[in-house]
């Protein structure tokens, strides 16, 4: 897999994240070039099969107790509470995800004025974000964060 | 003992007559989840992220720039290497589970 170095933008081709110049280059040199069509036909299907995974739908419920949690100033206090505590790794590092998560929720629900929706994708990113900086264990990954979240929500209620 | 059983509501053939659901299919399916998750999780953490913020929860590129804070060029390459080692990984977990 060397010596085209059209490889790299097929990703972004199949994106539609190129700009229009380097579309045009990639629609010219395709029909003369079998190893990168073949390329570009492994990278479909790739994307294809990761776009099959099952998303899970995040809980009404827990949007509004996220909510009421947000406004009542818990998420701050866990948050710094959990990082204060020496060795308290484990505890701290879900508190702050989460914190972060809500953070970002109550912004974007304040600027779009859309209650009823369910931003799924910020939650995700968030817990990626956090992620991609080595905070939460690597073992979790986005789509698993509404299940944590909900997880966390059943074992607080149940308590 | 031929004729399908009958219930309260019709016999089974009945029931399920016009259903799509298929226990193998089910069974691939599950199959299937636990590949992707399992190449998923090869993947060294800033691969994945891109990917699973592209691919499965349908992110644009500027979107994951501002979430991962990197210029749209890293997501670019992060994205594309992240399906090559994804492809990889699928293919080394198919090749396992043949010889296996």
């Amino acid at each position: 897999m060397t010596g085209h170095e059209e490889w790299q933008e097929l990703s972004a081709y199949i994106d539609d994240a190129l700009s229009p110049e380097e579309r045009s280059r990639l629609d010219a040199h395709l029909p003369g070039c079998e190893d990168c069509r073949l390329e570009l036909a492994a990278l479909r299907y790739t994307k294809k099969r990761l776009a099959a995974t099952p998303r899970r739908a995040f809980p009404p419920e827990l949007l509004s107790d996220m909510e009421q949690r947000w406004d009542a100033g818990v998420w701050r206090s866990n948050l710094w509470a959990g990082v204060l505590r020496p060795n308290s790794y484990r505890r701290w590092v879900p508190a702050g995800a989460i914190a972060v998560a809500a953070l970002i929720l109550g912004l974007w629900m304040k600027l779009h004025h859309a209650e009823d929706e369910l931003p799924i994708e910020l939650l995700a990113a968030a817990h990626s974000r956090y992620s991609a900086e080595g905070l939460i264990p690597g073992d979790m990954v986005a789509s698993n964060f509404s299940a944590e979240l909900e997880q966390m929500h059943h074992h607080e209620h149940d308590d | 003992l031929d004729a399908p059983a009958a219930t309260e509501s019709g016999s089974w053939d009945e029931i399920l007559q016009g259903t799509d659901w298929d226990p193998a299919d089910f069974k691939l399916q599950q199959e299937e989840d636990q590949m992707i998750q399992q190449a998923l999780n090869t993947l060294p953490v800033t691969f994945r992220t891109a990917v699973v913020l592209c691919d499965i929860e349908g992110l644009s590129y500027e979107r994951i720039s501002e979430i991962m804070v990197c210029p749209i060029g890293t997501v670019r390459s992060r994205v594309h290497q992240g399906r090559v080692l994804m492809r990889k990984a699928f293919e080394e977990i198919g090749n396992r589970g043949k010889t296996q």
